[in-house]
């Protein structure tokens, strides 16, 4: 820095020497007027100078921190593990106790065992006399010996099989862990059984002998099968991991497959819906089904409200008429959601009829919600009488005449009255109306008949009114007229 | 060890443990874990050793000064200050102690001089290999005893110890150290002797490898100690002077090639590399085939100033870890097995039952596993061996951890308050001899 000074004072041409460096600002010494005794600090700075309070800083270390209480000591004791055979003394660092007597500390030490000792767990294994040995223990291919030897690696070793199998050295002999744990297990059963006999066992001595059964020929064949199954190609592998994404995506769709079929019992049968779709998963079991369903219908005809057929048409009119394309479905939602007001119709029904005789049905009964003419309107419920199994067009079940004359004529009439012939939307009530108009275009065409009839009737009087005045001159006009008319119906035909 | 304690839960790392959980239970006891390379020495409860002592010593023969024949020459400083007729030795050989002399004072220059603690104070942790014979544990044990007189003393498998250090009770421990490589099934800290395998793939055969193709290659192996001032070249044919230092005598040959060694593990840290796959390594580096994907060069000076860019021959040497055959140095008896071969064998001797359990905790540790790569290559060979099973690798991230990871699990087991009853007491000694370590730990 001031090397870039002198710098630039040589490029100004002034002699360095000529000015004097500048004192450094006093420091400005502020006086603090030691406030009289009495009055507090805030008091004081409202009053004279009318300084603002400084914070004192002094020039320090931090203060120790202060700590609750005193500092608890730490001794290193001597400790003995009773897990030990011999008395051999550790030792470690305890926390003192402030304010406890030496003695007391002796005396708690006495009485605490060492906390880790209990970690010192040992098996039970099961152990023979000689008696029993010689009785029922003795085998061609095992020594006492070895027996032993066995039994005291199982317990040192915890009835860890690998280990034992591992560290198993015996003159030499080449014991595979199978038959390790076949000697082991039958030793122990035939010990268990000598002690008690079988049918005198208590259950978890049963249990117990039982578990000790040991199929050695069967677990070498499954350690085969588990080394095989460690040394795939790894084209097996691939091939076995294709097969298990295959199973799985089987097994996925299955379940796909029940849960639908399961949704789809519980629209069809309300009633039952909590139940297992068990029972309706064959065709037999779907027959019986649809079985209990009609019976159901059955039932509730034989005490059928009066109102019901009437109502239907109605009711199931006042929703808006959905889109052409959509109508095959409301129609169906419409019937699949019957059956089960007709189930809950029933219900009410019966326990109308059993009128409070228990308290619990009359709770059934207010469970039930009783629904307006306009409410049912308003969720499109009907009512019916009986329901075809399956599913059909609402057009074919029309009421409809069926002479022919009707069949025949009726599609003439319509294109006179400006009526398309085929319902574009057959909800319910079209249904209902399309009839009225059948039966109407019906009577329509036998009044029509009628009329012709009459008609001509009339005619020949007149004819032979007119004759009995002027036979000769008028007879050939009243043929004309009535070939005329006589033909008229011949062109409907 | 037939009780020894029961660590089958692991607990989360974010959970703290529970004052017993823990199980901690501090005795300052002291932690041995000898080495061929280097001798570690610290307090139970800690997590790295406190001291690292190498254990090649340096010897001045001399008939006449009565201590084994000479006078010993301990620690880094010692063995590697250049000193007139100084040879230096190893006390190990294969990982088992065979001067016994040497050794107790290497150990007590560990204990006493670098721990500045007194060896009768603390009970005593030692670690050795699982083929470590009986003569030779019975003889630590009567060392340890009469010479050390420690209160209570333990002699654990320093694969057990690795595979407590990465927390895991059963574990295939893989220890890739200087002189050998093994591979130990451990069942709840119980190793298994039948599957155990070891052979003398390590660090120290890395170093004959590397010593073998550089002076194929035609480098001056003159250690740093030797070079007075070096001058930068590149061209092997036409090199710079080589300046060396004159101490007014010739260094002997063991020593030049100890501080040969310390050049070589430079290189070996930032040099060497492990070719990712098996079998694809090619057979002859002078004729790699054309659309063979290479490696990038990387430098290194030599402390002659030869500089010399490294290619795939930079894998040539950990390759034969792998692949003993291409080794550039060839074998003078039976070519041994790659540690992935060796890892199957292993394998193959377990029982049928724990192997898929072994196989998804194989845990590697050892100061040559360090090499860049080597976890990579092992994995990928294990996988392509047992397509199956999963195969998973644990080997700690932190590089002191991998070196020092049977001293860290003795660390752990001698700080453990379930394991105070197994030490075996100066009383048990007296009574029983050293044999007792043959009943106690087994
Ligand atoms: N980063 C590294 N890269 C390669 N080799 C290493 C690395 N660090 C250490 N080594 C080698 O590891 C060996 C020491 O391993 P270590 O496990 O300590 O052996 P030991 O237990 O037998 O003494 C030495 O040969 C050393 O050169």
């Amino acid at each position: 820095m001031s090397g870039a000074v002198s710098d630039v004072r040589d490029v100004l041409g002034i002699d360095a020497t000529a000015i004097e460096p500048r004192q450094p600002p006093l420091k400005k010494q502020r006086t603090v007027e030691k406030r009289p005794d009495g009055i507090t600090r805030e008091l004081y700075a409202l009053l004279g100078e009318n300084a603002p309070p400084v914070a004192v800083v002094e020039h320090r270390f931090k203060d120790k921190p202060k700590f609750l209480g005193t500092v608890a000591a730490w001794k290193e004791q001597k400790f003995n593990n009773p897990a030990r055979k011999d008395d051999l003394e550790l030792s470690h660092w305890v926390r003192q106790n402030p304010g406890q007597s030496a003695e007391e500390e002796e005396e708690e030490k006495q009485q605490m065992d060492y906390q880790f000792a209990r970690f010192n767990i040992k098996i039970n294994v099961l152990e023979y006399s000689d008696a029993e040995y010689d009785a029922v223990l003795k085998d061609d291919d095992w020594s006492r010996q070895e027996t032993d030897y066995l039994f005291r690696l199982i317990q040192e070793y915890d009835l860890r099989w690998v280990v034992i199998a591992d560290r198993f050295e015996f003159e030499g002999k080449d014991r595979t862990m199978e038959d390790l744990k076949a000697r082991y297990y039958s030793v122990c059963r035939n010990v268990m059984e000598m002690r008690t006999p079988v049918s005198m066992m208590s259950t978890e001595e049963a249990a117990l002998y039982n578990a000790m059964h040991y199929n050695k020929e069967q677990e070498v064949e499954r350690k085969r099968i588990v080394h095989m199954q460690l040394y795939r190609t790894p084209a097996e592998v691939e091939h076995e991991q294709h097969l298990i994404a295959e199973l799985r995506r089987i097994h996925d769709s299955h379940s796909q497959l029940l849960e639908e079929r399961e949704e789809l019992f519980n629209r069809l049968d309300y009633p039952q819906s909590t139940g297992s779709i068990a029972a309706y998963q064959g065709s037999q079991g779907l027959a019986t089904l649809a079985q209990n369903i009609l019976n159901s219908d059955r039932n509730k005809k034989r005490k059928s409200v009066a109102a019901a057929p009437g109502q239907a048409a109605e009711k199931e009119e006042s929703k808006p008429a959905a889109p052409t394309a959509a109508s095959p479905t409301v129609s169906r939602q419409g019937s699949i959601a019957e059956p089960a007001r007709a189930h809950a119709h029933q219900r009410t029904e019966s326990t109308a009829s059993a009128s409070g005789t228990t308290p619990l049905k009359d709770k059934n009964k207010s469970n039930i919600k009783q629904l307006s003419k306009a409410e049912e309107a308003q969720y499109n419920l009907s009512h019916h009488d009986k329901l075809q199994p399956g599913v059909f067009f609402r057009t074919m079940k029309m009421n409809l005449p069926k002479a022919n004359s009707f069949l025949n004529k009726s599609p003439a009439i319509m294109a006179e009255l400006n009526i398309p012939q085929i319902l574009s939307m057959p909800t319910s009530r079209t249904c209902a109306k399309y009839e009225l108009l059948a039966k109407e275009i019906a009577a329509l065409m036998d009044i029509r008949k009628q009329l012709e009839k009459v008609e001509q009737e009339t005619k020949i009087f007149k004819a032979q009114e007119a004759m009995g005045e002027n036979r000769t001159k008028r007879s050939a006009s009243v043929l004309s007229d009535a070939s005329r008319s006589s033909k008229r119906p011949k062109k409907e035909k | 060890m037939a009780s020894t304690p029961q660590m089958s839960q692991v607990l989360p790392s974010t959970t703290k443990p529970a004052e017993l959980e823990y199980g901690g239970d501090e005795i300052s006891a002291l932690v041995l874990d000898p080495g061929t390379n280097t001798t570690r020495c610290g307090f139970a409860g800690e997590d790295t050793p406190k001291t690292c002592v190498p254990t090649y010593y340096g010897i001045i023969p001399d008939p006449e000064e009565q201590k084994f024949l000479g006078k010993l020459k301990i620690g880094e400083n010692a063995i590697h200050s250049v000193v007139d007729g100084m040879e230096i030795r190893n006390p190990m050989h294969d990982g088992i102690v065979e001067n016994w002399e040497v050794t107790t004072e290497i150990w007590r220059h560990c204990i006493e001089y670098r721990l500045s603690s007194r060896v009768e104070e603390h009970p005593l942790l030692v670690t050795e290999p699982i083929w470590n014979p009986l003569k030779k544990r019975e003889k630590t044990t009567e060392i340890v005893f009469e010479d050390f007189n420690v209160p209570a003393y333990f002699l654990v498998k320093s694969a057990v110890c690795e595979s407590f250090a990465n927390s895991k009770p059963s574990a295939l421990v893989v220890d890739v150290g200087h002189a050998y490589t093994s591979v130990t099934p451990v069942l709840d800290g119980i190793p298994l002797k039948k599957g155990s395998e070891r052979t003398p793939l390590g660090g120290q055969h890395l170093n004959n490898q590397l010593r073998h193709q550089f002076t194929e290659l035609g480098i001056r192996m003159a250690p740093w100690l030797m070079i007075k001032t070096k001058s930068t070249y590149t061209d092997l044919t036409n090199p710079a002077p080589l300046r060396t230092r004159d101490y007014g005598f010739e260094p002997h040959q063991s020593h030049l090639e100890l501080q040969q060694d310390r050049f070589i593990h430079e290189y070996k840290e930032c040099i060497s590399e492990t070719w990712p796959e098996p079998k694809s390594f090619p057979a002859d580096l002078n004729n790699v085939p054309e659309n063979f994907r290479g490696l990038p060069d990387k430098a290194y000076e030599f402390p002659d100033g030869y500089q010399r860019r490294f290619g795939l021959d930079r894998c040539l040497a950990p390759e034969s870890l792998f692949n003993p055959s291409v080794a550039p140095k060839p074998w003078t008896g039976e070519t041994p097995k790659g540690i992935a071969e060796m890892i199957k064998d292993s394998i193959d001797h377990i029982d049928a039952d724990i192997r898929a359990n072994m196989l998804s905790n194989i845990v590697v540790v050892g100061g040559t596993s360090l090499l860049y790569r080597f976890n990579e290559r092992l994995n990928q060979e294990l996988t392509a061996m047992f397509p199956g099973p999963r195969v998973k690798i644990y080997s700690p991230g932190q590089i002191a951890e991998r070196k020092y990871s049977a001293w860290l699990g003795g660390s752990i087991l001698a700080s453990c308050g379930a394991f105070h009853q197994l030490w075996i007491s100066k009383q048990e000694y007296d009574e029983i001899g050293a044999n007792i370590i043959e009943r106690r730990a087994k």
